[in-house]
């Protein structure tokens, strides 16, 4: 086979991919606490969390936000911020299992009629406040005294015949709100 | 990509080149991986060529055509994280043709800032004037992006990964593989990949034989795109 006509076929591969990577995605980048707006690194430093603070820049149609991620006492912790440094919310990754029986049972139910399978991936409690009561309010949330109001749930599902991604908000009645497709990355690189 | 991460990645490419001096054989291999999917079934071709650049024996630095492989795979999940394979392989070589049939199973792992896949498979090759030889492998690989959580359109991404190789036929030695790349995202269908695949084997009978392939591999998708991701 000769070596010239296999790289004409790899160029020829790489032209049709060309034209399709003109597209606007989502996207999470790392950045030095130095270029997070002020307001929402003092409102982090005020909580005085032990575990390291990793910043990151999330860039969408929606505009930019902050989110600083950490770890405390044993969960991880994802608090977002406005482009200006007003806290949006805070999110911490819970236990599937752990959540309120009710709530669990309506969530279960309405998954097993909407799809033919389907495993929980990630669980998240999202809660609301203010940028000075952000210390006050992670610890009521680390001690367990207040219930989230809404829960951010990521499934793998089965509808039809193939596996899709799922973001799912609840409410704490168990009412779904919204439910977003997750379109993930190929894994090509991972499996051949 | 801070610092830190620059240095530990020129630390493992250090190590992986410390073999560099001591190898038995030294090239590259330039691959294209081509996916698209049909409903459940996604189907993957790739084209894939060696190039011998060194060879301890002659001592001489030489570019060599070596062969080219052409690959299609046809692929389902079975569960949200497990795929099953089965694909041929058409290997041209030294004006011959060999042919190989493949059955894999493949697993991957959505860590909290990294992916890991594991790939079991078996295939079975066909030369002509030979045996049909058996052979069993197992891949482990760890994705690890270089400047975020997850790894995004025009980002950095490392990609270490582990073989091992058994051949079922009286002359062959197992082959144990260690491979790192950097990787980078040009777009969601695209991923380009630049690494060193050292390739260990006859290590059991005190002649071990040791050789690295640099490669480049372009993966390359029409069907999927990304607006969020996990």
């Amino acid at each position: 086979m000769n070596f010239y006509f296999i790289i004409f076929l790899m160029l020829l591969f790489f032209l049709p991919n060309c034209l399709f990577a003109q597209e606007k995605f989502e996207q999470e980048k790392r950045i030095a606490a130095s270029e997070v707006p002020s307001l929402a690194r003092q409102s982090i430093e005020q909580c005085s969390f032990n575990k390291k603070i990793n910043w990151y820049q999330e860039s969408s149609q929606d505009g930019t936000t902050y989110e600083a991620k950490t770890k405390y006492q044993k969960h991880r912790y994802s608090i977002e911020f406005s482009k200006d440094g007003d806290l949006l919310d805070i999110e911490k990754n819970i236990n599937f299992l752990k959540i309120n029986a009710t709530i669990k049972q309506t969530l279960q139910k309405s998954f097993d009629q909407k799809f033919k399978s389907y495993k929980i991936i990630k669980t998240q409690a999202q809660f609301k406040t203010s940028n000075s009561n952000l210390s006050a309010k992670i610890f009521e949330i680390a001690k367990k005294e207040i219930t989230p109001k809404i829960y951010e749930i990521v499934i793998k599902a089965k509808e039809q015949s193939d596996w899709q991604s799922y973001e799912i908000l609840i409410d704490s009645n168990g009412k779904i709100l919204r439910q977003s497709k997750i379109i993930e990355r190929n894994t090509d690189n991972l499996e051949f | 990509m801070n610092i830190k991460k620059i240095s530990i990645l020129i630390s493992i490419f250090l190590i992986f080149s410390l073999g560099l001096t001591a190898q038995d054989a030294f090239g590259f291999l330039p691959k294209v991986n081509v996916s698209t999917k049909f409903s459940k079934l996604k189907w993957a071709n790739s084209l894939a060529t060696r190039h011998s650049l060194y060879e301890k024996e002659n001592e001489i630095f030489q570019h060599q055509y070596v062969l080219a492989d052409f690959t299609s795979i046809v692929s389902t999940k079975i569960l949200h994280n497990k795929t099953i394979y089965g694909g041929y392989m058409l290997r041209s070589k030294e004006g011959e043709f060999i042919h190989r049939l493949i059955q894999r199973f493949a697993w991957v792992q959505r860590l909290e800032t990294a992916r890991l896949g594991h790939r079991f498979g078996i295939d079975q090759t066909f030369a002509p004037e030979n045996d049909m030889v058996f052979r069993m492998r197992y891949r482990i690989l760890l994705e690890k992006s270089l400047q975020g959580e997850k790894v995004n359109p025009q980002e950095f991404y490392l990609k270490l990964a582990n073989e091992y190789l058994l051949a079922f036929k009286e002359t062959a030695q197992p082959e144990a593989r260690l491979i790192a790349n950097i990787g980078y995202e040009l777009n969601p269908r695209s991923k380009l990949e630049l690494g060193l695949d050292n390739r260990f084997s006859d290590f059991t009978n005190n002649s071990l034989q040791y050789k690295i392939w640099l490669t480049l591999t372009w993966f390359t998708s029409f069907s999927s795109s990304a607006k969020k991701k996990l």
